[in-house]
């Protein structure tokens, strides 16, 4: 024995371990051994507080890369990393108008891996941000928002514009001229909002202009009001994923005998004699009454054990997120410009990235229209989309079929050009004269006129197709998007000094906010 | 049959136990929400509603300025414009969003009483002439106006008051 054990000393190391998991200790921490059996990997699943909320199987198509490419996932571990980066800079700052931008410049200079705190939290929110847009955008090309799943869809919609408030709100917290003028057009279109608007813009700067008080309120959303509504929203999000019957897949995938159930010699005719004709979902009898449950005669479907598969695919995502942001910030350093000085607007004065589209918007309608109803209207008719096309074929596809591609470039093409003819027309065109001088007719019945035109002639395109809502949902979602991109081009790398256009390479130093 | 009817009939007419229990927790939990909220906001609303009287700037002697200057006075935050009806005082505040526009000296003139000089604002492309007309971009009004007084011959702004303008007036200029 001894012998044995000096040959071969990994075996003592087992065994040691071993002695260590099955001390009272251990096993009334995990109540279960490790999961490399399948009654096991069940256990974990109902066992672990931390991993509760997976189900004990998914569907095989759901931890395929190209479906999800993990971005819920990701967007989630960046909201965790943020609230990790962001606790620990309030060691460092205090919100005060005096105070806020040194603690900043003494963050960078005088803190051990203060800069590198900085840039993690500063890079992981701009990362967040794109990834739920990202997400969003997955969700909805996959036909994921697709019943049960519509609830689901107008709560991520929700988060999407809480997570943009909190990105906004922490963008002003260094008190720099960013901060400052990002700040004051914010609140001069909240005090454009019809009827409250001056009420609710004294009310969130708690001042009638921006100083102490402003800075403040906007602390006291970022660091704990909005983190808690989107902590509670996620958990919800999360639930309902659940409860909506786990991530959206064809129709093809599920009903399939599962590869992980029969041996694959055994082959498809034996499937039936080997699985039973019940689901085979493990959930715990609690009370029994009469109502379906989810996912009901859907067995047997093709599943694999959420441990190992999913959690593989969760920690490589999770893994190359950290690494990803990790060399993010020890090449790039957030910026900080000067510090705040109200008598000086820089020039240009450029609004952070996921907001260009919105400034760029401002530049050619009526405040009100384009601070106001431009954003309700695109929060609204987001949220009102699984409502509107039920179309139930095709869910979990992507882009829905090759008619579906087709229209989606098409959409895509047409509203690349309509965009940047617009821009150009406006800036090259005098045609305000043309109107007037009624800000009726220049600020909204223009606009609104020749985005409706542009719409009827996107819809008329699409008729080529004969679609169905579906892929009308499709044509106009994908403009959308297209449209949020080609602004965002267009506001960041085409317009410098007074926000005139001119080329990327005449851009004035400071042109660029990222 | 007959005395269940009546019964039913009888409930009917008068609110029952029930319902004046349930009518009476949510009336509760209505007000509760709504004092809830109402608190929240009026403990929240800002108190201060000051903001810091402006003062009278003495600019000097109207001849100093020849026509078509546009001078900025950073203690008193404005520019002194000296037009062809007379001198007007204007914010450098935008009156789009806020922002703070600066004098372009050497960009083309968008009136007619120079070749050179514009208000440019940096934030939407808002662009006014020398009289704080919009010409360009989605600013509503024209830049705002601070009172000018003369005091023998010297002009003095008052920037405790704002005025706001719509349109152009020659009784804007103040002539000397
Ligand atoms: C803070 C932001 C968000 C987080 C943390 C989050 C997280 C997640 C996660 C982890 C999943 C599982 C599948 C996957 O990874 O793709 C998921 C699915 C889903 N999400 Fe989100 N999400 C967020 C925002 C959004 C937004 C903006 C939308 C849409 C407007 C949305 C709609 C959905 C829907 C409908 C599903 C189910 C999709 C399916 O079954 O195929 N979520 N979300
Ligand atoms: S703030 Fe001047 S144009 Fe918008």
């Amino acid at each position: 024995m001894a012998t044995e054990n000096t040959q071969n000393p990994s075996a003592a190391k087992l065994a040691f371990l071993d002695k260590i998991r099955q001390s009272s200790v251990w096993r009334s921490i995990f109540r279960q051994g490790y999961p490399d059996n399948d009654e096991n990997r069940s256990l974990v699943m109902f066992n672990s507080f931390f991993l509760h909320i997976h189900p004990v199987k998914v569907k095989n198509h759901t931890i395929k890369l190209t479906y999800t490419w993990g971005l819920g996932v990701i967007a989630a571990f960046l909201f965790f990393i943020l609230v990790v980066t962001g606790g620990i800079l309030m060691f460092f700052y205090i919100p005060s108008v005096d105070k806020a931008y040194l603690d900043m410049q003494l963050l960078e200079t005088s803190v051990t891996f203060g800069m590198l705190l900085r840039n993690l939290h500063r890079w992981g929110a701009h990362l967040m941000v794109l990834v739920v847009f990202l997400h969003m955008c997955r969700v909805f090309f996959t036909g994921g928002y697709k019943k049960p799943r519509e609830f689901n869809w107008a709560l991520g919609v929700i988060l999407w514009v809480v997570t943009l408030l909190l990105s906004f709100t922490g963008y002003l917290l260094p008190y720099d001229q960013l901060a400052y003028w990002a700040i004051t057009i914010a609140s001069n279109i909240a005090g454009f909002v019809p009827l409250i608007g001056e009420q609710f813009k004294f009310f969130l700067l708690g001042a009638n202009s921006i100083g102490q008080e402003a800075l403040q309120r906007f602390y006291a959303l970022h660091i704990f009001l909005l983190p808690f509504v989107i902590t509670a929203l996620i958990g919800v999000h999360f639930w309902r994923i659940r409860k909506d019957g786990g991530l959206s897949a064809p129709a093809s995938e599920v009903g399939v005998p599962s590869a992980d159930v029969v041996p694959s010699e055994a082959g498809a005719a034996t499937a039936e004699a080997i699985l039973p004709a019940q689901p085979e979902k493990t959930y715990g009898l609690m009370a029994l009454m009469k109502r379906t449950s989810p996912m009901v005669g859907k067995a047997p479907d093709n599943t694999v054990f959420s441990w190992p598969h999913l959690m593989v695919m969760e920690l490589l995502a999770v893994l190359g997120t950290t690494l990803f942001l990790l060399i993010l910030s020890f090449i790039v350093n957030a910026p900080l410009r000067d510090m705040a000085n109200p008598n000086v607007t820089e020039d240009p004065a450029k609004a952070p990235w996921f907001f260009s589209s919105l400034q760029e918007v401002l530049l050619h309608m009526n405040p009100t229209m384009a601070g106001f109803v431009v954003p309700l209207v695109v929060i609204v008719a987001l949220m009102a989309i699984p409502y509107l096309d039920r179309e139930q074929k095709n869910v979990g596809i992507w882009f829905d079929s090759p008619k579906g591609k087709s229209i989606c470039l098409f959409s895509a093409v047409y509203t690349t050009i309509a965009e940047i003819g617009l821009v150009l027309f406006d800036a090259l065109v005098q045609w305000q004269p043309f109107f007037g001088e009624s800000e009726l007719v220049r600020g909204w019945l223009v606009p609104i006129a020749t985005i409706g035109v542009l719409m009827v002639i996107l819809y008329l395109g699409l008729r080529r197709w004969s679609p169905n809502r579906r892929e009308v949902a499709l044509g106009f979602f994908t403009a959308f998007v297209i449209t949020y991109i080609v602004l965002t081009i267009i506001t960041q790398f085409f317009r410098g000094s007074g926000m005139q256009l001119m080329p990327v390479w005449q851009l004035p130093p400071g042109g660029l906010t990222f | 049959m007959a005395t269940q009817n009546s019964n039913s009939s009888k409930e009917e007419k008068g609110i029952t136990r029930r319902n004046f229990l349930r009518a009476g927790i949510w009336t509760t939990l209505a007000v509760l929400a709504v004092e809830t909220v109402g608190a929240t906001i009026a403990s929240m609303w800002p108190k201060a509603q000051s903001s810091a009287a402006g003062a009278k700037v003495r600019v000097g002697k109207a001849t100093g300025f020849p026509i078509g200057s546009v001078t900025f006075f950073p203690e008193g935050k404005f520019f002194l414009a000296h037009v062809d009806s007379g001198f007007l005082a204007m914010s450098h505040v935008c009156t789009h969003l806020g922002c703070i526009v600066p004098w372009v000296a050497d960009e083309k003139s968008e009136d007619k009483l120079a070749e050179k000089g514009r208000f440019n604002c940096p934030c939407h492309g808002g662009i006014y002439d020398r009289y704080g007309l919009v010409k360009a971009g989605p600013p509503l009004r024209p830049l705002d106006l601070y009172p000018i007084t003369l005091n023998g011959d010297q002009l003095v702004v008052d920037t405790g008051i704002l005025i706001r303008r719509q349109v152009y007036e020659e009784s804007q200029a103040v002539k000397v």
